[in-house]
């Protein structure tokens, strides 16, 4: 088949635009990739260099020695997983409520759950950091962990409540009149039929608590305490950036959740689209 | 009369077995209560009192922090740079995802690559992202520099971030570059929902290129297109770690957004109370954009 000009003038620009949209979004990833095995006296040259002139593969051995990016990530680690962990739990019995039963009140806490998604923790961090100095919650990981699963409850509920209005009412009922309680119904029928709901919300949360910066900057002062996000930033001295551990850092601090989405990628972008035209 | 006692009787005792579903609501309501609800209302006494720098409270009812706050010499640069930020980002970023939406949802060479690379800025924080912008428009050593001398496309390295405006165009430039991924699988997840048949009829009827678009596209995208405007509004209007990263005000104060200011209000000049002022002005602003949406959302519903 012959194709008109006009189909060839759009194919050169579809694939013009895809190209450099790509190229936009890997242009960051690349820079620090080169740079995180170029020495010192080739990052610093001026001009700027674009490969490194010998590749330090051992600046990666190195990076480990001399910061302790050991505990950052585990750090990180403790925020995101159980800053995850407390969100889901939480928002399961919250978001089964609010989609199986009838009570007073539902409408207004519909309403109140989608309003808390406004309120980004950025716009009110005077009130936040005052409440968790009162609660002893200062330079305290748990205090992250808190916030991390406050601050994406009301998105999670709000995805599981989706997710549960989803799954038909007839197995539960059978499980009901066969004696299960409310509870293990929910646990042994509704629970596993909700599993890819419920992962993407864990997946979402849990990526949001390993990219924390926000908050950890303004309550995390204890340098034993800094998360990986932290611990990039305190390379920003007052006396310049010590950019030879920012790459490095950086580059290994997206391999977690590279590795999770390599395992998971099918399944999120079902999970997300589903979710993102819903909210 | 015995009947309406009686069923008084059971409309009270199912109330009550309503109410039962606050248990299970429990535990959602405590942590956006202790931890959401709180700090919101924290704001607001803070506020409306005299702060001291140890950040006491000492004195409610008084408006000195907004005094403060508007005396200050940046602050109507803060809230225009707010605007221009919130609106350029998202209004360029619904464009170009638009586009790329449409790009990814036709059939091409290499399109499984291109799509798993608008996955990858989700695995990368935004501080990550915005320390290698940092370097890379760096006046001295950066790679933009060093990359547009080696194609011959300059002369000299240019100080991109030397000047306010020439600093605040590039970060919204990275603004645009962290928005367009999410945006755009929005987006692709409305395409896809588009039934083929709309399509196969305008074929039939000799629809152009140009007509389906304009006529089928478009207007069927529409109900995804707004909820990604809103939904990005308030992400943009919220974004911190950029200019927190790359300038930080500087020079001059002059390229902070609200956000970015609120933290150095508090942070780093100790002055909570004019911080949780501008936070309540940040309220009022979203309040605004909510009110002007549902407006036009009811025009458009009523047209």
């Amino acid at each position: 088949m012959k194709h008109s000009k006009g189909y060839r003038l759009g194919r050169v620009v579809l694939y013009l635009f895809a190209w450099l949209m790509s190229l936009f979004i890997l242009y960051p990833y690349l820079v620090m990739l080169l740079n995180s095995f170029k020495d010192l006296d080739t990052m610093f040259r001026i001009p700027g260099t674009l490969l490194p002139e010998i590749w330090h593969w051992e600046n990666y051995v190195n990076i480990w020695k001399d910061v302790p990016l050991l505990t950052y990530f585990r750090n990180s680690a403790v925020v995101a997983v159980f800053g995850t962990l407390l969100c889901i739990v939480c928002a399961i019995p919250g978001g089964y409520a609010l989609a199986r039963m009838q009570f007073p009140g539902k409408k207004t806490l519909m309403s109140l759950v989608v309003m808390t998604q406004m309120f980004s923790p950025v716009v009110m961090m005077v009130g936040i950091y005052r409440v968790m100095s009162a609660y002893g919650l200062v330079n305290s990981l748990t205090g992250i962990v808190l916030l991390v699963a406050a601050f994406n409850q009301a998105f999670a509920v709000w995805l599981l409540q989706g997710t549960f209005a989803t799954i038909s009412h007839e197995l539960e009922e059978a499980a009901r009149i066969d004696g299960c309680s409310r509870l293990s119904a929910m646990i042994r029928i509704v629970l596993p039929l909700a599993a890819p709901g419920i992962v993407t919300a864990m997946t979402f949360v849990f990526i949001s608590g390993w990219n924390e910066y926000m908050l950890s900057l303004i309550l995390i002062g204890d340098a034993n305490l800094r998360t990986i996000n932290l611990g990039i930033r305190a390379f920003f001295g007052y006396t310049g950036t010590e950019w030879w551990y920012v790459f490095g850092a950086s580059i290994l601090s997206t391999l977690p959740i590279l590795a999770f989405f390599g395992i998971l990628q099918r399944h999120l972008t079902g999970g997300l689209t589903a979710g993102g035209v819903k909210g | 009369m015995e009947n309406e006692a009686k069923l008084a009787r059971r409309l009270r005792r199912e109330r009550v077995r309503q109410m039962r579903a606050y248990l299970w609501l429990a535990p959602m309501l405590l942590l956006l209560l202790v931890f959401v609800l709180r700090p919101v209302i924290e704001v607001f006494r803070v506020a409306f009192s005299t702060v001291t720098a140890a950040n006491l409270v000492r004195q409610f009812g008084t408006l000195d922090n907004f005094r403060y706050l508007f005396a200050q010499k940046e602050f109507p640069r803060v809230m225009t740079n707010t605007v221009i930020w919130t609106v350029a980002i998202v209004a360029l970023s619904v464009l170009l995802s638009l586009i790329a939406a449409l790009v990814l949802n036709e059939t091409f060479k290499g399109r499984a690559f291109h799509r798993t690379v608008l996955l990858l800025p989700w695995a990368t924080s935004l501080l990550v992202t915005s320390a290698a912008w940092k370097y890379i428009l760096d006046y001295h050593y950066g790679a933009l520099n060093a990359l547009l001398l080696r194609l011959g496309l300059i002369k000299s390295s240019i100080n991109f971030l030397g000047s306010a405006g020439s600093a605040f165009t590039w970060m919204i430039v990275v603004g645009i570059i962290v928005t367009i991924p999410f945006m755009t699988f929005t987006l692709l997840s409305g395409l896809q929902s588009i039934s083929h048949d709309f399509y196969e009829a305008a074929v039939i009827d000799g629809a152009s290129f140009w007509d389906k678009l304009f006529r089928i596209t478009l207007p069927l995208l529409r109900p995804a297109i707004n909820v990604t405007i809103v939904l990005n509004v308030i992400y943009v209007f919220n974004s911190f770690a950029i200019i927190n990263t790359i300038t930080n005000g500087a020079p001059a104060n002059k390229t902070h957004t609200i956000t970015t200011y609120l933290y150095t209000l508090a942070f780093q000049k100790q002055k909570y109370g004019a911080s949780a002022a501008l936070s309540l002005v940040s309220f009022v602003v979203l309040a605004v954009f909510a009110v002007l949406y549902m407006r036009t959302q009811m025009k458009e519903d009523n047209a």
